[in-house]
């Protein structure tokens, strides 16, 4: 029998009674199979004439309703039956067709295929044979739009999964690269903006007003200069230069301004609503309300089922409608929300600040991947043929010197600080080698926390391998800088030093120290990042307190402390030094590191720690007044007051948890219990396997489980529950001071710079305020655990407050 | 303010940087020591598996059997089918069944024979080093629920993994699905990680394990 499918006609055999014949000799439970063709491959193999997973069964039923056999018909085949119109549309026929072509570009970006949005509509299969002006320009847009997202962002930024995003697979479709560029695309929605503004005009100057046309009119003009707006927006982001293929320059202002456009178009946009009922109204006329009868030359213009023969079979996510205007419009002013925001991190000056920024940013923005892109290529835009770690920040600061620079401000190293020594050449390469590899797990960091949260946290475990490396290196750079550079360079020029301060310098390593703050950092973020995905059980509770207390934030603490002690003792020296110095060497920075960043250093002078001010003359006497990092007026020991602040919080919070715990179990207030008949899950495995990402690093060092649990009897076994209880309030109490005080200072401060965001390290000021309400709760739930109330009742945890701490339920 | 005074948290002598590599050599003592006791361990986790599995009295209306014949297969199918959200075709569960049969338990009801729960399971070599177990569907009928019917498909899945010599079991979940979700972490499970948007619903899951070794 003859069947065709579009161009194609097919000649069928019909072989059901053989095949029904030949499967007779089987036994029961045999299968035929090949070498190469297993019960493994054939899993992805269909039933045929299955509803659910036969292709075919449902365009058959699609096409009986259709009635026109079965058959897709090409845009050609439509306009010659007449069944679809491609000149003198109405404007409400193509406020129409834009409303619906906006719909599949959102569901796109949601991560739907392109043979399921964009494609299904008819017209965009063969825009050159379109007569209308406006609708072909509406459709080439359309496609330009995608297209650019589609390479120049979504695949340059290379963030996605299959979980985000169907979008390698092209089906072949029409992209007309060479038909039409992108600023053509602008130039003729501009072009048709004009045209139907002149209509408008003449409309209105019209003896009997036609309202109706002269809404939709309007409405049409809204529509083409937001796509206008929109797709040039778009097109600034991660711009390539074409003849140098490099980065261009991101024009925030630009795209602020256009958002702001954007927006009000936004207000002035009516969503379209199409209804059967010609009297429908909207409530406040805030929708276009269009009756389908004024809709049928272009009944036939979308089609779902249009490349269904192209997808695999079963395949997931199948549309059946899209999307209703009004919500795809309310979606669009999201996105420019998020984009603005987003635009927040062209203020970002340090590591630690981006850091913290692509940390808040993701948590409360929750970005899809499209925004999750922008991100990350705003802050490292792509570059043909270079490496991640070789991309400039913001095209523009080198990512070596950003590195050199967070050093530098972290914890003031005599490499990176004193302008006026001359360095020999090996220091030089061992040192720059070490700056460049450093650029590695950073930039891998922010690329890391671009993807979706799932995958972030599998990103940073890879990571923390990179960074035992890096600690490794940073012991061997300091060790040689010990050796050479320290006695030869330092002794020569700091006659002035004394000799506590000489002592502390040689015994520092300060790259290693730089290199584990940020490992704990990850480690912190990795740690709690699983609370935000609901990942511990409550058996692991008592472990993972612990280890985060007395293990990670124990070892940062002193990180800071040996930070803050560094930066208070040696920079009045280090700035004496350069001072004595600088007139001898006419003001010419012989020490090449320096002289990288040196544009960072004063562009951001008022950050600096070293900030040479030229009327301080007494450095020993007076109190430096500077402002720190955060626009605080601060005084010499205020360096990383709020870091340490929160830290020092965190730390009580936790070792609370583990004590109140550890007193929980030992009062058989919990209601389970490793120990269960029916649990198979050994503790030391579990410890193993849980904190396996942590197991390769120089530091903190990789305790084995006996001494883990080792620890932990001195830490906690040898009291009572009531001193446990005790010493939970204490801490709970503790924790409640550090997070209000850091509270107060934060809200003391008036200068609320644009570089604030509201997030210091891990911690977001929400984060703060719901801890503090934990603690108070766990307080008072102790309190009575203590007096012994209710002996037999257990105690439930309710993550309900915040993900990170429980509150204690009786 | 510290809470080093209330009571020492006994890690004041570790905190300084590693220059060491001691560390690093204690892990790999520690390793041959786990293969020494691994077998050990499993003879351990089989006993005790059989006693509860013995321990359990058995509700005289239903009874446990692994899978036979093909002649199974239409009703296996029926109610997993029936029960699960995920559409699979008869090769997915040919594949896990007529490859696996020892892992695949039924239970039945003694007068009638219908099929009330199954598991189908399998156990693969992962990544050429990993001996992993996987539980691919469990199935209770809705009227036989609540009486721990899994539990003892799950267990018995586990006995014959461990016998085999696993060295972890795994499986998904949606997130929403507490039922499954207890079940599982009351017999050691964890959450190892999130799977965003796993499902074809849009839902997120989580990859379950039970780490052996």
């Amino acid at each position: 029998m003859q069947e065709t499918i579009g161009d194609t006609t097919y000649n069928w055999t019909d072989v059901t009674t053989e095949f029904a014949d030949l499967c007779r000799n089987l036994p029961v439970g045999e299968v035929l199979r090949d070498e190469d063709f297993t019960l493994f491959e054939a899993m992805t193999a269909l039933e045929l004439m299955d509803p659910k997973m036969d292709g075919g069964m449902s365009i058959k039923n699609h096409f009986h309703e259709q009635k026109h056999g079965n058959r897709t018909l090409t845009l050609p085949q439509l306009i010659e039956k007449k069944l679809v119109k491609t000149s003198s549309l109405t404007p409400t026929e193509l406020i129409h067709l834009f409303d619906q072509l906006l719909s599949t570009f959102h569901m796109w970006l949601d991560g739907h295929s392109l043979a399921l949005t964009l494609y299904t509509c008819v017209y965009v299969h063969d825009i050159p044979i379109i007569e209308d002006y406006p609708l072909r320009t509406i459709c080439y847009t359309f496609v330009k739009l995608i297209d650019y997202i589609r390479e120049r962002i979504l695949l340059k930024a290379g963030l996605f999964e299959e979980e985000d995003f169907s979008g390698t697979l092209t089906y072949n479709f029409p992209f007309y690269r060479d038909t039409i560029k992108d600023q053509t695309c602008l130039s003729d929605l501009k072009k048709c903006e004009d045209e139907l503004n002149k209509r408008l005009r003449s409309l209105k100057h019209e003896s009997e007003l036609n309202q109706s046309e002269i809404n939709a009119t309007q409405q049409l003009i809204h529509r083409i200069r937001f796509l206008r707006l929109f797709f040039g927006v778009t097109l600034r982001f991660n711009e390539a230069n074409e003849k140098t293929n490099e980065q261009t320059y991101l024009n925030s202002e630009e795209i602020l301004k256009n958002l702001k456009q954007i927006d009000e178009l936004l207000l002035l946009i009516r969503p379209s609503h199409v209804v059967e009922d010609e009297t429908t109204t909207s409530p406040d006329n805030a929708e276009m309300i269009i009756p389908i009868s004024s809709l049928a030359d272009i009944a036939r213009s979308f089609d779902p089922y249009y490349n269904y023969r192209q997808l695999p079979p079963a395949f997931n996510r199948f549309i059946r409608q899209l999307i209703l205007p009004s919500c795809v419009y309310t979606f669009l002013g999201s996105i420019c929300q998020q984009l603005r925001r987003m635009l927040e991190v062209n203020d970002k000056r340090t590591l630690k600040q981006a850091f913290e920024f692509f940390l808040e940013y993701s948590t409360n923005e929750k970005p899809s991947l499209f925004i999750r892109s922008l991100l990350l290529l705003s802050y490292l835009p792509s570059v043909q043929g270079c490496l991640l770690s070789s991309r400039k920040i913001f095209g523009q600061i080198s990512f070596a010197e950003q590195v050199k620079y967070e050093m530098r401000l972290f914890i003031v190293p005599p490499l990176l600080t004193l302008k006026y020594i001359a360095i020999d050449q090996e220091t030089i390469n061992y040192g720059e080698n070490f700056f460049q590899r450093a650029c590695v797990p950073f930039s891998n960091l922010f690329y890391s926390l671009c993807n979706n949260r799932a995958r972030t946290r599998e990103k940073l475990s890879n990571l923390l391998d990179e960074f035992s490396v890096l600690q490794d290196e940073s012991e061997k750079l300091d060790q040689w800088l010990h050796k050479y550079f320290l006695q030869h360079i330092l002794q020569a020029n700091l006659s002035t030093l004394n000799a506590q301060t000489l002592l502390l310098i040689e015994k520092t390593s300060y790259f290693f120290q730089f290199i584990l703050h940020w490992t704990l950092l990850i480690m912190e973020y990795y740690l709690l990042m699983g609370f935000d995905l609901s990942l511990y059980s409550k058996r692991e509770l008592y472990d993972v307190y612990f280890y985060f207390a007395q293990i990670i934030l124990f070892t940062h603490i002193n990180v800071y402390k040996t930070s803050t002690n560094l930066l208070n003792t040696t920079i009045p020296m280090l700035i004496q030094t350069n001072q004595k110095h600088q007139q001898i060497s006419k003001n010419q920075t012989s020490n090449i590191f320096v002289q990288q960043f040196s544009s960072l250093v004063q562009q951001h002078s008022n950050d600096d720690p070293l900030m040479d001010s030229a009327n301080d003359s007494n450095p020993g006497q007076k109190k430096n007044k500077r402002k720190n990092l955060n626009g605080l007026l601060s005084t010499n020991t205020d360096h990383h007051e709020q870091e340490v602040a929160l830290i020092h919080g965190h730390f009580a919070m936790s070792t609370a948890m583990h004590r109140c715990l550890k007193a929980l179990e030992l009062e058989r207030r919990l209601r389970f219990s490793s120990t269960d008949a029916n649990y198979f899950l050994r503790d030391e495995i579990r410890y193993r396997h849980r904190f396996l990402p942590f197991a390769n690093l120089c530091a903190p060092p990789y305790m084995p489980h006996a001494d883990f649990l080792h620890i932990q009897n001195l830490s906690d076994n040898r009291y009572t529950p009531k001193e446990l209880y005790q010493d939970a309030i204490n801490n709970f109490s503790q924790a409640k001071t550090y997070f209000e005080s850091y509270l107060n200072r934060l809200t003391a401060s008036k200068q609320q710079t644009l570089n604030r965001t509201f997030t210091t390290n891990f911690t977001s000021l929400a984060d703060v305020e719901s801890y503090i309400r934990i603690a108070k709760t766990n307080c008072v739930v102790l309190k009575l655990l203590l007096s012994g109330h209710k002996p037999e009742m257990k105690i439930d945890f309710d993550f309900t407050l915040h993900a990170h701490y429980p509150t204690l339920k009786l | 303010m510290t809470s080093e005074a209330a009571i020492p948290n006994g890690l004041d002598h570790q905190v300084d940087s590693c220059l060491t590599t001691n560390d690093k050599n204690s892990v790999c003592d520690d390793q041959e020591n786990q293969s020494a006791t691994k077998l050990d361990n499993d003879k351990e986790l089989i006993l005790k598996l059989d006693n509860l599995l013995l321990d359990d009295q058995n509700d005289p209306e239903i009874y446990f059997h692994s899978y036979k014949s093909e002649n199974e297969m239409s009703s296996i199918m029926t109610l997993i089918s029936g029960t699960l959200s995920e559409p699979y075709s008869i090769y997915t569960y040919r594949y896990f069944i007529h490859n696996w049969p020892d892992l695949c338990f039924l239970c039945s009801n003694r007068q009638t024979n219908e099929l009330i729960g199954a598991i189908v399971s399998k156990l693969d070599l992962h990544k050429k080093v990993l001996r992993r177990g996987y539980i691919a569907m469990l199935a209770i009928n809705k009227e036989y629920r609540r009486k721990k019917i899994a539990s003892k498909l799950v267990l018995m899945s586990i006995r014959e993994m461990i016998r085999r010599g696993c060295d972890e079991i795994v499986l998904e979940a949606e997130v929403n699905n507490d039922a499954a979700l207890n079940l599982y972490e009351n017999l050691g499970f964890l959450r190892e990680k999130r799977l965003y948007r796993y499902y074809l619903n849009g839902v997120d899951a989580y990859r379950l394990k039970l780490w052996l070794k």
